[in-house]
């Protein structure tokens, strides 16, 4: 059997056995929305991670490297500084608060925090989660179908219908806990690979020097973190706009559920040594793996630049490891999908149906309605990922825009500033997810900067100002 | 390799650990 098939076929046993034995630890909605909140330090440092990163890390950032050189490292550093502050500031605080609070989602945290018996909060947020997210999931579908196309030649149809049965199915067989520990298996894979990759590619490339003169040959610029720009570009266009993208993690609710689910708020200090750990390792090992395609493809060696991590780990490793190297990038998709999947059932489940419909359903009846919108949202997803093509793929920078101004400031400010009102967090949802997407679609405005800098901006400024001129709120406790 | 860019990738990973340590270690409970 073709090795690369037989490690993805291992890695998919791996994941279908994980969702049966997770099944019977589903009795309540906050063991398979939060896995009853009792995960441990690695398990949640490594899921946060697997469901942070998409397939944009081991095949975008690559395919980036590959066709700019070394001024991609700005968006690894951007994302480690963002991945940083969002563990820093966000991490303890809301597990402390969520808990306190009586939160399983973002939107009961959000209507908790400042009372708000009108649902205002709640039902904003909810409908930027579902709204964002089932493009989301689609987005994850349709990478599903490109990589099992170009790796093993399946119909692009039968990818995405193999990827996204699998994902749904332990989705809702373990809930959280299923995709806690498939994340646990993804982000040691996705890790493992940009370790071994970049250095068998590097020592085979003739080391340091071996890369820096084949590159330097093909264009000095490609080996200058600056690509050789200056001026405006270079500061607004490359420096802000790759560090634009860190801003985006503080705002995610696939990745702020992970914090919740910790057994104790203590854990979270080795969480944050684990966490960025994976971080240094997976972004920078990335940027080195397409900096090696680029000294041994040159630029324009390859028709698709997406297709370097691929490529690379083809030629530069024996062919089983290269499959389970390349099974990584489909890891790091699912990964993300079913967290997002999880997502976006907890707006119908919780948000909705707990808490607007029915007060007073069982928790057995809760969890077979958080099963069945799982199953709902997948084929919405699917169906949106077969009708809308390549064009949803581009959705992936407005959710990831658009949920992080939206959630973003509104997130940080209600933890650290107790001064911050309802009316204030409303106008900052608003002004965030307004602000990126017609940011986004007026070319002027998108070439001058990513739209995520000026919607998180606004945002916050929106959160500030309209806090202070609405009544203040009674005092809360805000320590973690 | 140009100084710049062997600084550009190898000192933002290591400030990034410095503060996660840091972090960590500032961070611990006292009892």
């Amino acid at each position: 059997m073709d090795p690369i098939l037989a490690g993805f076929i291992g890695y998919l046993l791996v994941v279908v056995i994980v969702g049966f034995t997770t099944f019977r630890f589903n009795k309540t909605l906050a063991d398979f929305l939060l896995a009853g909140r009792r995960l441990g330090a690695w398990i949640v440092a490594l899921s946060e991670r697997a469901s942070g990163e998409s397939a944009w890390l081991l095949i975008g950032l690559p395919g980036l490297a590959l066709a700019s050189g070394f001024s991609a490292i700005w968006s690894a550093i951007g994302c480690g500084a963002g991945i940083l502050t969002s563990w820093m500031l966000v991490a303890r605080r809301l597990r402390v608060q969520t808990e306190r609070l009586g939160a399983l989602t973002l939107p009961d945290y959000f209507e908790a925090r400042f009372g708000d018996t009108s649902h205002l909060l709640r039902i904003v947020s909810m409908a930027v989660i579902v709204f964002f997210f089932t493009f989301y999931v689609s987005a994850q579908f349709l990478a599903a179908g490109k990589v099992l196309n170009t790796t093993f030649g399946l119909a692009p149809l039968h990818g995405m219908l193999i990827g996204a049965a699998i994902i749904i199915f332990y989705t809702i067989m373990g809930g959280f806990l299923a995709v806690a520990w498939t994340d646990l298996v993804q982000g040691l894979l996705m890790a493992g690979a940009m370790i071994l990759l970049p250095l068998a590619a590097w020592i085979e490339l003739g080391g340091v020097s071996g890369v820096a003169s084949k590159i330097g040959a093909i264009d000095q610029n490609l080996l200058l973190v600056t690509g050789g720009q200056t001026g405006r570009p270079l500061i607004m266009g490359l420096v802000v706009g790759s560090l634009g993208i860190g801003l985006g993690y503080v705002g995610q609710p696939h990745l702020l559920t992970r914090f919740m689910a910790i057994r104790h708020a203590r854990d979270l200090r080795k969480g944050t040594l684990i966490a960025m750990s994976w971080v240094v390792v997976a972004f920078w090992g990335a940027v080195l793996v397409g900096i090696a395609g680029l000294a041994h493809f040159g630029l324009g060696g390859l028709e698709d630049t997406e297709h370097v991590m691929p490529q690379v780990a083809s030629l530069f490793l024996p062919a089983g490891i290269a499959g389970v190297v390349i099974s990584a990038a489909i890891a790091a998709m699912m990964s993300t999908a079913d967290s997002q999947l999880l997502v976006a059932t907890s707006a119908l489940s919780e948000d909705i149906y707990h808490q607007l419909v029915n007060k007073e359903a069982s928790q057995k009846r809760l969890v077979a309605i958080s099963r069945i919108g799982t199953v709902a949202i997948g084929v919405i997803a699917f169906v949106l990922a077969l009708r809308a093509e390549e064009k949803v793929y581009w959705f992936v920078l407005y959710a990831w825009a658009g949920l992080g101004a939206a959630f973003g400031p509104a997130m940080v400010m209600s933890l650290w500033w107790k001064r911050t009102t309802k009316w204030g967090v409303f106008a900052g949802m608003v002004v965030g997810s307004t602000v990126a997407v017609v940011w986004h679609n007026v070319a002027v405005l998108k070439d001058a900067v990513y739209e995520l800098v000026p919607a998180f901006a606004l945002a916050l400024v929106a959160v500030v100002v309209v806090s202070l001129l609405t009544a203040p709120p009674k005092d809360v406790d805000l320590s973690g | 390799m140009p100084p710049s860019t062997v600084f550009w990738v190898v000192v933002p990973p290591a400030v990034l650990m410095a503060i996660t340590i840091i972090y960590f270690v500032l961070s611990r409970e006292r009892r």
